[in-house]
């Protein structure tokens, strides 16, 4: 079943059509909402609403654009309206750009898949979260600058600097710990 | 030589919207070490951000999320009341066509002289509150005049017809627009 298919299933109500949707973007939605709220609980609570309001709202989605960019406006919107809600201190501290070394660092001598993926997502939780953001949407859903910043409601050059520096933060961080010809 | 290139140059040059850089740009870019060296980092931060990959969930949400969806969707509920209000503005309309009385002019006059003759008498109302303040036989005189305008403005169809008409689309207008809209936004 492809994704016309399934939005096309989701606007007549069908309710089974939601775990279709839910195995192609469940993961991307939750990574993105975890870099805005550094939370594991709030971002699957997020990951949640994010599909019921999707399944309220497909029919105010015309096509026009991915669905994709109407999935992750939604996801942001949703993810920021939480942050809003439940922020405290603890939390504003950790969503600051800290520009230290990871914590604990990690052996890379092997280099397996996941453990290079723990190396990254650690360092980019160093980082601000917009940045990360951006950088989550950026290269694993492979938006275009345009799109991202038609997500995130602020213009292009915003996008492309808060990238340029994100990536600036994010090697900053990992050289702390590791060469970055050692991750390549 | 030149300036150094700006972060949106770089980025620009290396997302391959290198079309803006003049010349004079590139030409520096090739010789300055301290560009070169901005954007090699950039390239090899982002070699290294392409093998990125999705955090995983620790719990399945698919059955947390079938359990809370709504019985219908947000257009269906909304359509609902949408429906009424076409059917009850056609009902009016219908309604209204077959009323056995005809629109009168002369009624729509009258009812501006009413109305210019009220505005007048409420400007003494305003006077005389200030100064002496309201006597309650004049108070009654006015409800009078008042109650007049609002029976001939009720005898005309047309005044009718746009006066039931923005109740109607009012009616729908709250409860569709603040009551379910309001109500669906908090859930979130």
């Amino acid at each position: 079943m492809d994704e016309k298919e399934i939005i096309h299933r989701l606007k007549k109500g069908d309710r089974d059509a939601i775990r279709a949707i839910m195995q192609l973007y469940q993961h991307y939605v939750f990574t993105v909402a975890r870099q805005i709220v550094r939370n594991h609980e709030m971002a699957e609570e997020i990951t949640q609403d994010v599909f019921i309001r999707v399944y309220q709202k497909i029919h105010s989605y015309e096509e026009r654009s991915k669905f994709s960019t109407w999935l992750f406006s939604i996801a942001y919107r949703i993810a920021l309206n939480h942050l809003r809600k439940k922020q405290t201190a603890a939390m504003k501290k950790e969503t600051m750009y800290r520009g230290d070394a990871i914590d604990e660092s990690i052996s890379i001598d092997e280099k397996p898949d996941g453990v290079l993926q723990e190396v990254l997502w650690k360092a980019i939780d160093h980082i601000n979260h917009e940045q990360g953001v951006i950088i989550s949407l950026f290269y694993l859903q492979e938006f275009s600058v345009q799109e991202i910043s038609q997500i995130m409601g602020i213009p292009h050059n915003t996008v492309k600097i808060k990238l340029f520096r994100g990536r600036n933060n994010l090697r900053k961080v990992l050289s702390k710990n590791y060469t970055l010809g050692d991750l390549l | 030589m030149n300036r150094h290139l700006t972060e949106i140059e770089l980025i620009n040059y290396c997302l391959s919207y290198n079309s803006g850089l003049s010349r004079k740009k590139i030409r520096h870019l090739k010789e300055c070490q301290l560009c070169l060296a901005r954007l090699d980092e950039q390239i090899e931060t982002d070699h290294l951000l392409k093998q990125l990959k999705p955090q995983a969930i620790s719990r399945e949400l698919y059955e947390p999320v079938i359990a809370n969806l709504p019985e219908k969707s947000y257009r269906k509920q909304r359509d609902w009341f949408f429906y009424i209000t076409i059917a009850a503005l056609l009902i009016t309309g219908v309604f209204l066509s077959y009323y056995p009385g005809q629109f009168d002019d002369r009624a729509g006059r009258d009812a501006y002289k009413y109305l210019q003759k009220i505005l007048e008498v409420d400007g003494e109302i305003l006077q005389f509150d200030w100064i002496e303040g309201l006597n309650k036989v004049q108070i009654d005189s006015y409800r009078e005049n008042l109650n007049d305008f609002t029976s001939h403005l009720g005898s005309n169809p047309l005044a009718k017809i746009v006066a039931l008409i923005l109740i109607v689309v009012l009616f729908y207008l709250t409860i569709d627009y603040h009551y379910l809209r309001n109500k669906l936004n908090s859930r979130t």
